[in-house]
């Protein structure tokens, strides 16, 4: 949970001093503006973004959500005219709601000619609306007569039914943002929770008021409703950009950005009906879905075919049927947690999304007697749901509880996958398993356990430069995983043609792959290699880097600062253990010191020894990441870390003529 | 495989039970499973000309598909729009034993908008196969029709469309009515057995047991070594205009009349803005600069492809209002003003790629997917690129060098080359002092002029974030220099001269490996290749080097009093069909005068050479990567 502190700060309360922050408000001294005030390599500014709120009654529809956006962006060099071609999708998937729309309020584009402002307004010719797909439609505006120095603004209104989340606002992109403000003016019926992401001090402030509206009713009377209303106001400036560095996870998920979710509906003379404010809620009412709840407690369809599979089966029940599903119905692609043809269909089609393999899994473990639950899912492309929510999930696996209490995740969506080996996109921080009763508790997505690379090489120098040796590598876990995803499927002759060119070897012979579709055992490679690029030459000496070609060349570390963590997905241990013959003729004039550091708190280590002994050079090095995220505060000793590891590594041994 | 054929005809004929066996994976020819992740068991394309209106394209196509990789090969999709309708498209799938596992007709297939990255907006959409086999192999046959009003365009064949694809049969047929001028164009075929056969009003090309090929470094575009046939018509429609021309002449004509000359008005405020702008010249060519780059800065590429628009550019008014405008648009637009202050200017149709795409100079037809605008000049014309706000008057990069393109002028059409840049025009200079300091830190300001093609490659840094730019010269230009730091930089874009100058300085720490007292210095600091090209045990295609290009580095580099020299590599020049490579080193004191220099030139070479060329290119890397070393002196 520490890594969350750091990560969601909570509001911060600041005075922002008032400004004018008004569309069609443009000053000759805005367009004279040759770069940014603070940032001044930025393409482009968001020179404001205002959002607001309102709930409207309607007889046939209740309550609609209206969000009514405005911009001004500012374009400082030709690089950010692409801020004046601006798309507003929209959902027009749901099954029991309205579409929602999108409407373009006012549009223009300020331009300087001579002293003179020249105001354009954007016009029919210039809007244009796309049907994508099935779910979602795009209005399009090319903003007329853009240049740099122009200044472009917007106002738009998107409806929605939907209320269970009201539209994000983000106040963070990849150019500055001057000012961004949110007010949502929320009836007392409903309760949201509004969830703050990334590293930006929002100052926000709320009051209550009497609201009231009128509407006809059916008759065609008018009659008019009043109420309190909740008027919530979030403020920020001067939000830096933020760009993406190695490691990154997803950059979205960093970005400033407010989500509000509904929790409680409470209309008047009515319970109060809570729909999500802790975590139990929301598992409890994910669970009380018949789409979700019913499916699991489905067992007929597969009876016989599990019956048979567990015929005088005692032990590895679990392994049996992990592999039986991830056997027998292949993954669509899509995601989800709510099945969508069905458990019943996806078994007997032997295909189906995520929540039809996973659940099925889930019902299948439980029929076989052991603990199964499903555990909800953020995937890293969809943000961290960090707060009770519902709507931020979007994915589901497998867990099941041994005896001794621990939780082990499965996933049946890959074929490689194995028990505690998920893919990727489902290790987001964590997700919450949802027990029989439907209270659920939080699991680390993230492994504890290291994954291994293991390279042992015996070699031996040529006098010419040219190191032939032997190679043996073995990759576990999350290593192996990798491999199978990326190489399961490849053609012997290519990879190994893939290898010369990767490794600059000049000959790659003896190939052996080992364990690729035994999933139990770790994957070991061997071959033997030619090389002639990893040595010099100079004079009577020969120098080379005892790690071969296993250097770390680069520090992937090269921003001078991040503010958010670095996402290694998986704790790892790497280790080299080298035998490398001396030619005849030479013999070794120096080699370089051992080395043995430890980053803070143990997040990593990394050793390195050389010796020699009877003409032959024993080298062992070692390199360990302890931890699958990095918190942001360590990245100076991260950074300092791999700079260290990169010169070490880069040190000669040198051999001298007799 | 003849012989089996027949015998399943046979059965086919007098029993019922043929279709299973059909389609059943386990009949492959082994030769065909070799390299392949899918098989095309056999493909039938039928064309037919019904009217100088009416185009239908019939596919049949029964894959075998292999394993997850074979399944993008499949390309069950077909695009629509108001002009071109999907009339049936089906498919069925069976497993490795030939049943049919499932059936998936047209209301199962997955409509979408194919708005790409590129296009703001267009009214294409298509449909498409969204299919998850359970278990491989299997079989798929996919059926489609779709009638089109578009007979500019008649499909080109190409029997092998993908790598790692095996063809077992695949066909086309192009049935057509005589009076409309249908011709065809066979390309690549030596070496490949292809049999045609041809009556009065069809044609027909098929190919049997062609081998899976996979991708290689270099090879030329598929269009270059791969067999194909282009076919089409001398009466045509397109989206509604119907045209007939034999010859580029009347070709461009008809084009000039239809899609380019509507209308030529823009507002008076413009005329009145380009009349002061080019009140005082009088050089015809200065003119045209002026009111390019006048151009430059008004207006935005966007690009807006509705039904003829995706033929005919928008009004020269329209575009002159709103600023924006896709390719012909923006080249139409030119074209006007230019007019306007009395420059001749021809709209030019051209592919543009940075992949070298020519003109089928022998085939009059619409081609192409880009227009940029040719004012002529004598014999070297003048070639403008209209939709990016940057790039220098008369200079399209590599997006258009080196080509042929069709000039739509009001009395024809014309074909001709666009401008070639050859290694002596793709400069890059470099000269750079450095100072090397005994803790094996170095600092270092260097000065990059960068011309031609070369030019193209780094002109646009200039627009760009100051961390895009250090991440640029750190990740990418000088990825090998670790702890880089740039301490300033400052850029000039000589557009006139097509010139850019980087000027930047910097230190590198630890830049030297330091082995108790000797130091080793890689001499050659800014300027190295690193990766060597792919070794093929078995190369099939020939390869190309699209682009010839200099390359000189010139750096002076200081080291300290104490610093004595142990050991040199040698110089060396290496010099062959493919380009020339120089490394000297020239000692002077406490300076040593580095010179580097790498000509590489554009060629189009047998499959032969290719481990030659692949060699010559290890050589650079190794020398690119030597050590002087020094000793320190106590």
């Amino acid at each position: 949970m520490r890594i969350l502190q750091v990560v969601f700060i909570l509001f911060f309360v600041f005075k922002l001093e008032a400004q004018n922050y008004e569309l069609e408000n443009v000053t000759f001294e805005e367009l004279m503006e040759s770069k940014h005030h603070i940032d001044t390599s930025a393409v482009a500014s968001i020179m404001f973004k205002k959002q607001e709120t309102n709930f409207k009654y309607k007889k046939d529809d209740g309550f609609v959500c209206t969000t009514d956006f405005s911009i001004k962006i500012k374009i400082y060099k030709k690089e950010g005219l692409k801020f004046a071609d601006f798309k507003i999708p929209y959902f027009v998937g749901y099954s029991n709601l309205r579409d929602e729309s999108v409407k373009i309020v006012k549009a223009y584009t300020y331009n300087l000619s001579g002293n003179k402002i020249i105001k354009t307004k954007v016009t029919s010719e210039s809007k244009f609306e796309n049907k994508l797909n099935e779910f979602w439609e795009t209005k399009i505006i090319a903003f007329p007569d853009v240049k740099v120095g122009s200044i472009i603004e917007l106002r738009y209104v998107l409806k929605s039914q939907n209320l269970s989340v009201l539209p994000d606002f983000q106040f963070q992109y990849s150019i500055p943002v001057d000012y961004a403000e949110y007010i949502s003016k929320i009836p007392e019926f409903y309760i949201y929770k509004a969830i703050k992401q990334g590293y930006v001090d929002v100052e926000y402030n709320e009051k209550v008021e009497q609201a009231s509206q009128t509407f006809d009713d059916k008759y065609g009377n008018l009659l008019s409703m009043n109420y309190k209303q909740i008027n919530s106001r979030y403020q920020t400036k001067n939000v830096p950009s933020l760009i993406e560095e190695n490691f990154s996870n997803n950059i979205e998920n960093y970005y400033g950005k407010i989500d509000n979710e509904l929790q409680i509906i409470r209309m008047p003379n009515e319970e109060p009906e809570k729909i999500a404010t802790t975590w139990e809620d929301v598992t409890n009412s994910i669970y009380k879905e018949k789409n979700f709840g019913e499916e699991l407690f489905k067992t007929d369809y597969f009876a016989k075919q599990i019956n048979n599979l567990l015929l005088n089966q005692e032990n590895n029940k679990m392994d049996l049927i992990f592999n039986y599903v991830k056997n027998n119905i292949v993954w669509n692609g899509k995601y989800g947690y709510f099945p969508k043809t069905g458990v019943e269909e996806a078994f007997k089609n032997k295909t189906g999304n995520v929540a039809e393999i996973n659940l099925m899994l889930v019902s299948m473990l439980n029929y076989a007697g052991l603990n199964a639950f499903p555990i909800l899912i953020s995937t890293k492309d969809n943000g961290i749901a960090i707060f009770p929510s519902r709507t931020k999930f979007n994915y589901v696996i497998a867990g099941v509880e041994l005896n001794d209490k621990t939780i082990v995740l499965l996933d049946a969506t890959n074929k490689n996958a194995s028990p505690n080996i998920i893919p990727e996109r489902a290790m987001n921080w964590f997700g919450r398993m949802i027990r029989k009763n439907g209270t659920s508790e939080m699991v680390n997505l993230y492994p504890e356990k290291s994954s291994i690379e293991n390279v042992s090489v015996l070699a031996e120098l040529k006098t010419d430069g040219t190191i032939k040796g032997k190679q043996r590598k073995l990759l576990t876990d999350y290593y192996a995983f990798e491999y199978r995803n990326e190489n399961g499927n490849r053609n012997k002759e290519n990879y190994i043609e893939e290898l010369e060119k990767r490794e600059n070897f000049s000959l790659v012979e003896e190939y052996k792959l080992d364990n690729l579709n035994d999933l139990t055992k770790p994957i070991i490679e061997t071959y033997s290699f030619t090389s002639n690029s990893l040595v010099d030459i100079i004079g009577s000496k020969i120098y080379f880097s005892p790690m071969l070609f296993h250097q770390i060349t680069e520090n992937p570390f090269k921003a001078e600062n991040r503010l958010y963590p670095v996402d290694f997905n998986f704790p790892i241990k790497d280790s080299y253990t080298f035998s490398i013959k001396i030619p005849e003729g030479y013999v070794l004039e120096s080699k370089p010191e051992s080395l043995n550091i430890a980053m803070e708190d143990n997040k990593g280590s990394f050793k390195y020894t050389v010796s020699e002994n009877m003409g032959t050079i024993q080298f062992a090095c070692s390199l360990e990441i302890n931890a699958p995220i990095i918190e942001s505060a360590y990245y100076q000793h991260l950074k300092e870390f791999f700079n260290q590891i990169v010169l070490k590594q880069n040190e000669k041994i040198v051999l001298i003529k007799k | 495989m003849k012989q089996l054929s027949l015998t399943f005809l046979l059965l086919f004929s007098i029993s019922t039970f043929s279709q299973e066996i059909k389609y059943s994976s386990l009949l492959t020819p082994k030769e065909l499973v070799e390299n392949a992740n899918s098989i095309i068991r056999n493909q039938e394309i039928l064309i037919s000309v019904n009217s100088q209106n009416s185009l239908t394209i019939k596919k049949k196509k029964v894959v075998t598909v292999l394993n997850k990789s074979g399944l993008n090969n499949v390309d069950a999709k077909e695009y629509y729009s108001k002009s071109e309708k999907i009339k049936n498209i089906e498919a069925i799938i069976y497993n490795d034993f030939g049943s049919e596992i499932k059936k998936i007709k047209k209301k199962d297939f997955i409509d979408q908008s194919v708005a790409d990255g590129f296009s703001v907006l267009t009214d294409g959409r298509m449909l498409y196969l969204d299919y998850t086999p359970t278990s491989y192999p299997f079989t798929i046959v996919y059926e489609s029709e779709v009638e089109t009003i578009n007979t500019a365009f008649i499909p080109t064949w190409y029997p092998i469309d993908d790598y790692f694809e095996s063809v077992e049969k695949s066909s086309i047929t192009v049935n057509y009515i005589n009076d409309l001028g249908f011709k065809y164009k066979e390309k690549n075929f030596e070496n490949r057995l292809i049999k045609k056969s041809e009556t009065s009003n069809t044609i027909t090309f098929s190919v049997e047991n062609i081998l899976a090929e996979k991708p290689e470094d270099y090879a030329p575009s598929a269009d270059k070594i791969l067999p194909n046939v282009v076919f089409g018509l001398d009466k045509f429609n397109l989206e509604g205009f119907e045209g007939s021309a034999k010859s580029w002449q009347e070709f461009g004509m008809l084009w000039y009349e239809n899609l380019v000359s509507e209308s030529e008005e823009i507002s008076e405020e413009t005329k009145n803005k380009l009349k002061a702008l080019v009140a005082n010249e009088t050089n015809d060519l200065k003119k045209a600069q002026i009111v390019y780059e006048f151009m430059q800065n008004k207006t935005r590429y966007v690009s807006v492809q509705l039904g003829i628009g995706g033929w005919k550019p928008m009004l020269p008014l329209d575009v002159d209002k709103l600023g924006y405008g896709d390719c012909k648009a923006l080249s139409n637009y030119t074209r006007v003003l230019l007019k306007n202050v009395g420059v001749n200017s021809y709209y030019t149709v051209i592919y543009g790629d940075s992949r070298k795409k020519d003109f089928e100079k022998d085939f009059v037809s619409k081609q192409g997917n880009h227009v940029i605008l040719t004012i002529p000049n004598g014999d070297k014309n003048v070639f403008l690129e209209c939709t990016n706000q940057k790039i220098p008057f008369g200079f399209g990069g590599d997006f258009t060098d080196d080509r042929h393109a069709l000039l739509i002028k009001p009395d024809g059409g014309e074909i001709i080359k666009t401008t070639v840049y050859t290694e002596s025009d793709n400069i890059q200079a470099t000269d750079g002092s450095v100072q090397l300091n005994s803790n094996g830190t170095i600092n270092g300001s260097l000065k990059i002029v960068s011309k031609g093609i070369q030019y193209d490659d780094i002109y646009e840094i200039e627009d760009e974030a100051k961390d895009d730019i250090e991440k640029h010269y750190k990740s990418s230009r000088f990825h090998w220099l670790n702890n880089l730091k740039i301490n300033s930089y400052s850029f000039k874009n000589d557009k006139k001269l097509i010139e850019f100058t980087e000027n930047i300085s910097m230190n590198v720490e630890n830049y030297v490996n330091i082995v108790g007292n000797s130091f080793m210095f890689p001499v050659n600091i800014f300027n190295r290749k690193t990766n060597v090209p792919q070794r093929y045990r078995n190369r099939k295609q020939p390869f190309e080097i699209q682009r010839g290009y200099t390359d000189i580095d010139i750096i002076q580099i200081n080291i300290p009093e104490n610093f004595k020299i142990e050991a040199l590599p040698d110089n060396i020049t290496i010099e062959n069909k493919f380009g020339t490579y120089k490394f000297e080193i020239l000692i002077n004191n406490n300076l040593i005068n580095y010179k580097r220099t790498l000509i590489i030139k554009q060629g189009f070479y047998d499959k032969s050479e290719y481990e030659n060329y692949r060699q010559f290119i290890e050589q650079i890397v190794k020398h690119d990567n030597s050590k002087i070393l020094f000793n320190k002196l106590q």
